[in-house]
């Protein structure tokens, strides 16, 4: 697989994720003040799902794309992670000035930002998935299970299994335990 | 059914133990009067019953206790439950015919608000009659201190049978040690918030698992075994539903009743909303429609169960000689500006049902009072309609002079507070609400202050701080806030 620029095989991968997800962000947001009821709603939705396919599900295309570009492992998991982490960058800014250093910090650990990594990091080991074994049904010489990728797609199962057990209660009651434990 | 000692409760602590450790306040206490309070289950391992604990300083006159014709009372206390999700507040198809009759034979307060709309806080309000910076139970997180007096302390020395039946859920390492409550169910799964479907409860200080019962039904089959007891006095019930807290499950016989149901959510509100602007940091992802025809099912369900309680007090005769309150502890936004949740102190977050039923003090039943009623007036109000003076620590004031006079006057304003919640991104606030503005500041400023006329724009979308033609009307409102921080002894709590 011919090597592209970096600009192709990373920037424009990343750019039009994070590009969609800043649009949809802002069209949602937006809508309420659409007047037509039938073009809000298309507004409404189609930001709503961009919104979510960017920032949950993002590096199924990035990764995808930049792999098939050439990039990297390490490049291609950097393009991945570029949407998530603006993402929990953008929701932190909310807490900035309400809470603690130490509480901004075990934040990392909620399970909606620690989860939002987990599944992306599921994507980009189902991604690695997908591309490796269409690269070796066209005739590439290429191995289908490779550490980083596994590494990636166990470390995502875990988080996400975890956060999501119980319907997400069990890890909840237990993070708030430890935050009680650390900051009460 | 399976009976196990709860691991929170003090079960290791034998009555000496006990004593010792909670000697200081104790001895003052006991210097400083007598009372009857009770303490559940702090005897030997495997002693389940029911201890007394020693006396608080607790006035009530000697009138009142001697006095035979005394009401009983039964306060029924709601979770989330919003104040326009009643049938008789015009919801569009919420029917509830049984809360509606509280109003229509007694008096709803139609401006009724909480002083922090959140579950703990508010709940601890209205035991305490106190603003949550003072009782202390400033959010979910921070602990109730047994060192607060509850007005059901004062109701039981008037010579009551008392019942906490209910959602307890504040925290703390073991359960509450309530002096004045003799027959304590309570639970203390996911945190106190409990469950909608087998929630195991803790009665008198034994967990009991309670497979197949819906906690509503559950909840009140307790209430009418209490309210049924032969008794040679009356009785005081604390009736606290887990209902309609977020979960929003409705018993199966009510699932679906609502579906195909135009919602009539406001306009700017959408399926997505649990979803965005940080709001899956209070819930659940599930989208908000299901979430609110869940939440109206559930109504349906404190209803009919309600309808239940007045059934039994009208067979036993007892129905006219009770005082019955209804509120909520807080409301919930679904949708409002792309709001959901509660804590903000917007008016669909801190607005609550309040009604009061009780043909023996309350003049022209079926009255609306417009006047502004709150979570900590309940105390007060109860103890007054015993006849009991309301105690100078309660920071609320009694609604009776409301109950008996369409024109008497309750209050110009209120100080609304709210503490940070980790991790909740909400700040904490101080705001000031009349009859006609509402202005808002946060701590530190990190969100800039706001002000609204609550006449003009009720939905509150119009910030009108920056307005020319209100800055005096703002440096009026700066100045009453700082009067009633002042007057409340208000304290910023940073941990919550």
């Amino acid at each position: 697989m011919k090597k592209q620029t970096i600009t192709r095989r990373l920037i424009f991968p990343a750019a039009v994720t994070l590009g969609l997800m800043i649009i949809s962000i802002n069209a949602y947001d937006l809508s309420g003040a659409i007047q037509n009821v039938l073009l809000q709603e298309i507004v409404v939705y189609t930001s709503a799902i961009l919104m979510f396919a960017t920032i949950w599900l993002g590096p199924l295309f990035v990764n995808t794309l930049a792999f098939f570009r050439g990039a990297s492992f390490s490049e291609r998991m950097l393009a991945s992670l570029i949407t998530p982490v603006v993402w929990i960058a953008k929701t932190y800014a909310h807490f900035i000035g309400i809470y603690s250093f130490g509480e901004l910090v075990f934040l990392i650990l909620h399970p909606l930002i620690l989860g939002n990594i987990g599944v992306n990091l599921l994507c980009v080991g189902i991604s690695e998935l997908i591309c490796r074994h269409r690269l070796r049904a066209k005739g590439g010489a290429i191995r289908l299970f490779e550490a980083p990728g596994i590494a990636a797609l166990i470390a995502g199962l875990i988080i996400t299994f975890a956060g999501l057990w119980n319907g997400g209660h069990t890890y909840y009651y237990y993070y708030m335990d430890v935050y009680s434990w650390l900051f009460m | 059914m399976e009976n196990k000692k709860h691991p929170l409760e003090n079960n290791n602590l034998s009555r000496r133990e006990f004593l010792k450790k909670t000697g200081g306040a104790a001895v003052m206490a006991g210097i400083a009067g007598m009372g009857l309070g009770v303490l559940p289950c702090c005897g030997p391992e495997g002693d389940n019953r029911v201890h007394h604990i020693l006396p608080r300083d607790v006035y009530v006159p000697e009138t009142v206790k001697r006095r035979a014709d005394k009401p009983n009372i039964i306060f029924i206390l709601t979770d989330d439950h919003r104040w326009d999700h009643l049938g008789c507040m015009g919801h569009p198809f919420l029917q509830t015919p049984n809360l509606d009759r509280i109003a229509n034979e007694g008096v709803i307060f139609e401006n009724s608000f909480v002083t922090t709309s959140l579950c703990s806080p508010s709940r601890a309000s209205f035991l305490t009659g106190q603003y949550a910076h003072r009782h202390g139970v400033v959010t979910n997180h921070t602990p109730w201190n047994n060192s607060n007096t509850t007005f059901m302390e004062y109701i039981k020395a008037a010579g009551y049978d008392t019942a906490f039946i209910g959602k307890w859920h504040m925290p703390g390492r073991d359960l509450p040690q309530l002096r004045g409550i003799d027959h304590f169910i309570t639970f203390t799964k996911e945190g106190g918030q409990g469950v909608y479907y087998d929630c195991p409860l803790i009665i008198d200080g034994v967990e009991t698992s309670r497979p197949g019962k819906y906690i509503t039904d559950d909840l009140t089959d307790f209430a009418l075994e209490y309210i049924k007891r032969p008794r040679a006095n009356p009785f005081c019930l604390y009736l606290s539903h887990k209902a309609v807290h977020f979960g929003f499950r409705p018993p199966k016989h009510l699932r679906g009743i609502y579906k195909g149901v135009d919602l009539q959510l406001p306009r700017e509100s959408n399926i997505f909303n649990t979803y965005t602007n940080n709001h899956m940091f209070v819930g659940a992802p599930i989208s908000m429609n299901m979430l609110y025809r869940n939440y109206c099912e559930t109504i349906v369900s404190v209803d009919e169960q309600t309808g239940r309680l007045f059934s039994t007090m009208e067979v036993m005769g007892a129905l006219d000689n009770t005082i019955i309150v209804y509120a909520g502890d807080n409301g919930h936004s679904w949708g409002e500006q792309g709001r959901y949740d509660k804590r903000h102190p917007y008016e669909e977050s801190i607005r609550i049902p309040f009604m009061v039923r009780y043909p023996g003090e309350i003049r022209q039943p079926g009255r609306r009072v417009s006047q502004m009623a709150l979570n900590i007036d309940l105390a007060p109000t109860l103890l007054d309609m015993i006849g009991i003076p309301v105690p100078e620590e309660m920071q609320g004031i009694s609604l009776v002079p409301a109950l008996k006079n369409p024109e008497a006057e309750i209050r110009s304003n209120f100080l609304y507070e709210h503490f940070p919640v980790f991790p909740i991104p909400i700040p904490g606030m101080t705001a000031v609400r009349t009859d006609q503005y509402k202005y808002i500041t946060y701590h530190n400023d990190v969100r800039p202050a706001e002000l609204y006329n609550l006449r003009k724009d009720p939905g509150e979308k119009n910030n009108i701080i920056r307005k020319p033609e209100f800055q005096a009307l703002l440096s009026e409102l700066r100045a009453e806030l700082e009067k009633l921080k002042h007057e409340t002894g208000y304290r910023y709590y940073t941990k919550g």
